[in-house]
């Protein structure tokens, strides 16, 4: 069986233009509705490689083993609810760094 | 909600973007009655959401806020949101009745104070539509910083299947996503809502969830009993907590019967307050839990353990007592009894011999096993007599207790065999034979039972309960005896006293059971159970209530728990004086689609649910002797995470309530209902916008497959003030681009995608986001592809120019596809037109495409009589462009803004004056003539 099962059911697609999230017939890619599902999954691990100090968005992913632009997601879901922030200034590459903003709930 | 009163307004307009809110507004200042009706759960539209406004690059939330404030606030507007005009019909008038919905928030709107803790506790997260998509929001959620208002929302689809479909009203989906989400004693709590059985359910239920769980149509369910297992093992594991104790409130109330039903009815009752005592015949609590489940299923400590938390909470359990008279209670103080005394008669097979010697009673076997008096039936042949679950459990125990072989025999087929299909295969596995078409018609034997006698069956038409009837086949009985016994005695492993009378041929009934209530002076149906109101649980006499399998015949615990659940429900009601009323007890949705959920997404990677342990491991024999330790393996985190990540949230919302337990306003109300009401107006302006054109229309560009391949309103919001990142970064590793292309008329001006026309705006708000990236990002290169840029305004062409000399490129060329690089960068290839038109190659680490507009029209859909006419483009058509700009061919319905057609802003608000001069006039001259 492929890794991926595609709905022949979906026929709607673009019912509201502001959402961008149908990534099309594409073996390698998952839905960004199933990416962003795993947001709260990979709090952990994502908090857990922050823990050793501050880490770019290319670090966390090879880090947790999970590809870059899923990581976007991820980092960024966790920066607006509070669970992490970016280093003010970008490193020569063009990467910020993000590091675990303490507080009480995890 | 229905609300009967028909309300009165001059206008209605629909769609609260600039359009709409400028319509209002004028309409309103104009001493005009307007009630605006805006889908989305605050008013703004798109123009809130855009970085600046183009060509001033004046901000575009800091200009919008004050209208959206204006509009909710103006004296004679009633503008909703998260609200939906439903239907629109000609009231004979020259005005309208419209049917309007306005959609449950499920949070106070008057009380919320927009503090957003709901959303920082909540545990689901899907793409945030206000950031196209960029990044996640939660199912609880405020829009956006500049929401007006500036309340949440929880969205909520419909129930999820496995809630729904959980008989004991567990919310199943609330603990899978809390698990999920690392919050395993929120989870276990969330179980203990329902029922305190978590341990008990977490190993022994049935799991109708996962029958219907929507997961199960991609590879298989989510593992959701699993996952309660894996809560309650963690809870134990950890100490457990202490129970809060409510005060009492003077009430006492007893319970005959302590398995899950009655246990289930006490947890409630004594957490609102009742002083809970439980009456139990047997010597140890818990019903079937403690007598009939055999511990390989469900060790005794586990019962125990969730028994002891239910003591904890005050409840008092006496055993070893049977209570013979209701009323006696009642005398004792109790203001109600709750009933609960299962199902423990066991039907007879109505056979000759039935009574010798070595015929057993299933359930008599298992309570003898499970107490440890183990029968002996080393090397004997056991034949079980049924197909139920019963019968699957007292064959897997006497094979367990050493028995040579054992047999069970029942008349139907397998397919219609009411046990679990993977009971009946892990005791196919263990070595238990099964007959089927076959039904005992005499036990033979001389001081026991020898042998049975049986007759072949064959199934007929389907009964009532759906399953084919068995009928005597035309075929000779045949002989079940101890003939072909196993030299050796399989190994027993408990202690093993005599059965009395036996020899070598055991026969266990496992036909049916029933209520066992004579003595109680209760009214009973003709099957046996007793007689109560099926909603409310009471019966005849007004103080007893009944509930479990002693109503509802063999059922499960979970079914049972459910039953507790509802009396203690009713029970509370009743002692309050209050009406037994279910509806606080039922769910408020419907059950989610599933199709529906399936169709969120175009593909799903595909993970495979968590294999482990006897059950999942296929094997075809189990190896060694069988004894009565748990077979189940315990469940890992790794494991549980694994399972709860599979979870598609189907309701969207899971129900956990934790935004309920941190609202400080108190304001969450997961069981809110919409209201719906009607409204005259005199005249309705649609003011409902445009949609942009899906980019991934255009496969060429491979938005959507590359990451780093955005659209234009993607690069408006990463530059807003409230941008989703931190920065300007690549949606693909973070990084900060420096080398950005833009590809104009993106899905416009284009026959291959059926949009011939210019969007007006996307060259625009392209040079604009030219402009505003070389201010944030100075060393950034910006290259825009074009086929012709159009800057026709006031402004516009110095605007254009601007741009240019801030160092924006502008390569004249149109592109024929794009490749992406491992290092995420593109290569653009496109005609070079100016340069001779060969094909040429470029490469970005940011491709932005300028997608276009397209028309979106369903508003028509709610017109139930005649509706306006579209233009030939599908935009909402105006009888007269230039001459009678804002009216439709219908009288008193307007059109304001890019409904109409593609527009800026200032074109849009322009556009809504002619619509509201021409709405204002409409009115005027209904005035006139009423
Ligand atoms: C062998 C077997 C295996 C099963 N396996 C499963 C399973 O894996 N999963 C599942 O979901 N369901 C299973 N079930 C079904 C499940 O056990 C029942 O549906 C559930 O226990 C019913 O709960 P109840 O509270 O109504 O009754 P019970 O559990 O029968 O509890 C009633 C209690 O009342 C006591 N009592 C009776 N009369 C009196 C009296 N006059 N005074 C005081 N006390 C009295 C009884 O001693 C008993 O303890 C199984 C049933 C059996 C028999
Ligand atoms: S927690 Fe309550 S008050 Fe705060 S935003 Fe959510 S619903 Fe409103
Ligand atoms: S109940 Fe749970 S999932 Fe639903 S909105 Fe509240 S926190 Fe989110
Ligand atoms: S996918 Fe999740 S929410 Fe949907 S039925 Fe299964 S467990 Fe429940």
């Amino acid at each position: 069986m492929p890794d991926v099962i595609h709905t022949p059911l979906c026929a709607a697609g673009h019912a509201d233009n502001r959402v961008a999230g149908h990534a099309p017939d594409h073996l390698a890619d998952r839905d960004v509705r199933e990416i962003i599902r795993d947001e709260h999954l990979m709090r952990r691990p994502i908090l857990e490689a922050l823990a050793e100090g501050p880490l770019t968005i290319p670090q966390i992913a090879a880090a947790i083993g999970r590809p870059a632009h899923e990581v976007v997601y991820w980092v960024m879901g966790m920066r607006k609810y509070g669970h992490l922030t970016e280093i003010k200034e970008a490193d020569d590459e063009g990467f910020y760094l993000y590091k675990i903003v303490e507080k009480e709930d995890g | 909600m229905t609300d009967d009163s028909v309300r009165e307004y001059d206008a209605l307009v629909i769609g609260g973007g600039i359009a709409g809110m400028e319509s209002a507004l004028k309409l309103g200042d104009m001493g005009y009655r307007v009630i605006l009706v805006e889908r989305d759960s605050s008013v703004g539209g798109k123009m809130v959401l855009f970085s600046k406004v183009f060509p001033t690059l004046d901000c575009a939330s800091c200009i919008s806020t004050p209208k959206m404030g204006a509009v909710v606030h103006h004296p004679s507007v009633t503008a909703l949101t998260y609200a939906e005009v439903e239907s629109i019909r000609g009231n004979g008038k020259g005005g309208f009745r419209a049917k309007i919905r306005e959609k449950p928030r499920y949070v106070d709107e008057a009380a919320c104070t927009g503090c957003r803790q709901c959303e920082v506790v909540c545990n689901v997260a899907v793409p945030d539509e206000f950031n196209a998509g960029l990044i996640s929001r939660r199912a609880a959620y405020i829009p956006f910083p500049q929401a007006v208002p500036k309340k949440a929302v929880v969205e909520r689809a419909g129930v999820s299947p496995c809630t729904f479909n959980c008989p004991a009203g567990v919310k199943a989906h609330g603990y899978v996503a809390l698990v999920r989400s690392g919050r395993y004693e929120e989870a276990f709590n969330l179980v203990c809502e329902a029922t305190p059985l978590v341990g008990v359910l977490g190993r022994a239920c049935y799991a109708p969830c996962e029958t219907e769980c929507t997961r199960g149509v991609l590879e298989g369910p989510v593992s959701i009993r699993r996952l309660k297992r894996f809560i309650a093992d963690r809870h134990y594991a950890d100490g457990g907590s202490a129970v809060e104790i409510p005060p009492p409130n003077g009430k006492k109330v007893a319970i005959v019967g302590s398995g899950p039903a009655g246990l289930t009815a006490a947890w409630h009752l004594a957490r609102s307050g009742y002083e809970v005592k439980v009456f139990e015949a047997a010597s140890r609590p818990g019903g079937m839990l403690s007598t009939a489940l055999p511990a390989f299923r469900l060790p005794d400590a586990v019962v125990q353990t969730d028994i002891a938390k239910i003591v904890s909470s005050g409840v008092e359990i006496v055993t070893d007592t049977r209570v013979e008279d209701l009323e006696a209670l009642r005398d004792m103080g109790y203001a109600a009894v709750l009933v609960a005394t299962g199902t423990h008669r066991s039907t007879r097979l109505g056979v000759p011999g039935e009574d010798l010697p070595g015929v057993l009673k299933a359930l008599d076997f298992l309570r003898a096993a499970r107490s440890g008096e183990a029968l002996d039936v080393r090397g004997k042949e056991v034949v079980i007599v049924g197909g139920g679950n019963v019968a699957i459990d007292a064959a897997r125990t006497a094979l367990r207790l050493g028995a040579a072989r054992v047999q069970v025999v029942y008349r139907r087929s397998r397919d219609e065999m009411p046990a679990n299909p993977w009971e009946i295969d892990e005791a196919e596995r263990e070595g238990v034979r099964f007959v089927y078409l076959a039904t005992p018609t005499r036990c033979v034997g001389d001081g026991c039972v020898e042998s049975m006698v049986c007759q072949p069956m064959e199934l007929g038409e389907a009964d009532e309960s759906g399953r084919r009837r068995p009928t005597p086949a035309d075929a000779d009985p045949f002989v079940l005896d101890a003939a072909c016994l196993l030299e050796e005695p399989r190994e027993a492993s408990v202690g093993v006293p005599d059965i009395e009378g036996a020899g070598g041929f055991l026969v266990i009934v496992a036909a049916g059971l029933t209520a066992d209530v004579d003595g109680l002076g209760l009214a009973l149906k003709p099957d046996g159970t007793v007689e109560t109101d099926p909603v409310t649980l009471q019966t005849a006499v007004p103080y007893i209530f009944a509930a479990g399998d002693v109503v509802d015949g063999p059922s499960s615990i979970a079914e049972a728990a459910g039953r507790g659940r509802r009396a203690a429900y009713m029970i509370n009601r009743w002692l309050r004086g209050e009406e037994l009323d279910p509806t606080g007890l039922g769910d408020v949705l419907p059950v989610m689609d599933k199709t529906e959920v399936l169709e969120r997404q175009e593909s799903y990677r595909k993970v495979e649910p968590w294999r482990t342990g006897p059950l999942h491991t296929g094997a075809s024999a189990v190896a060694g002797p069988l004894d009565f330790s748990e077979l189940e393996p315990p469940v890992t985190e790794e494991e549980a995470l694994h399972s709860a990540g599979r979870c598609l949230d189907c309701g969207v919302c899971s129900e956990c309530r934790q935004c309920v337990a941190i609202c400080p306003a108190d304001c969450i109300d997961l069981r809110m209902s919409g209201r719906e009401f009607e409204a005259e107006v005199g005249a309705v302006i649609l003011a409902t916008g445009f949609t942009l054109f899906p980019a991934d229309a255009k496969p060429q560009y491979g938005y959507g497959r590359y990451k780093n391949v955005i659209t234009g309103m993607q690069m408006d919001r990463l530059l807003a003030p409230t941008r989703p990142y931190n920065d300007v970064v690549r949606p693909g590793d973070g990084r900060i681009p420096d080398n950005i292309a833009y590809i104009l008329c993106t899905g416009s001006r284009d026959e291959t995608v059926g949009n011939p026309l210019c969007s007006q705006i996307c060259c625009m708000y392209s040079i604009k986001q030219n402009q505003l990236i070389m201010g944030a990002l100075p060393l950034a290169d910006v290259t825009v592809y074009y086929m012709d840029v159009r800057s026709v305004g006031k402004g516009y062409d110095e605007f254009y120019e601007q741009a240019k000399a801030m160092g924006a490129g502008f390569v004249r060329g149109r592109i024929s596809d794009i490749t992406e690089k491992e290092d995420g960068n593109l290569v653009l290839r496109y005609e070079d037109i100016e340069n001779g038109g060969g094909m040429v190659e470029a490469e970005h680490d940011l491709v932005v495409l300028a997608v276009g507009v397209q028309p979106s029209a369903d508003v028509r859909s709610v017109f139930l009589d005649a509706a306006p006419s579209l233009d030939e483009y599908l935009y909402l058509g105006e009888a007269d462009e230039d001459l009678d700009p804002g009216s439709t061919d219908m009288p008193g319905v307007f059109v304001a803004g890019s409904a109409a057609g593609a527009k800026d802003i200032p074109d849009s608000i322009l556009h809504a004056g002619a619509a509201v001069a021409q709405a204002a006039a409409h009115i005027e001259k209904g005035r006139e003539t009423a």
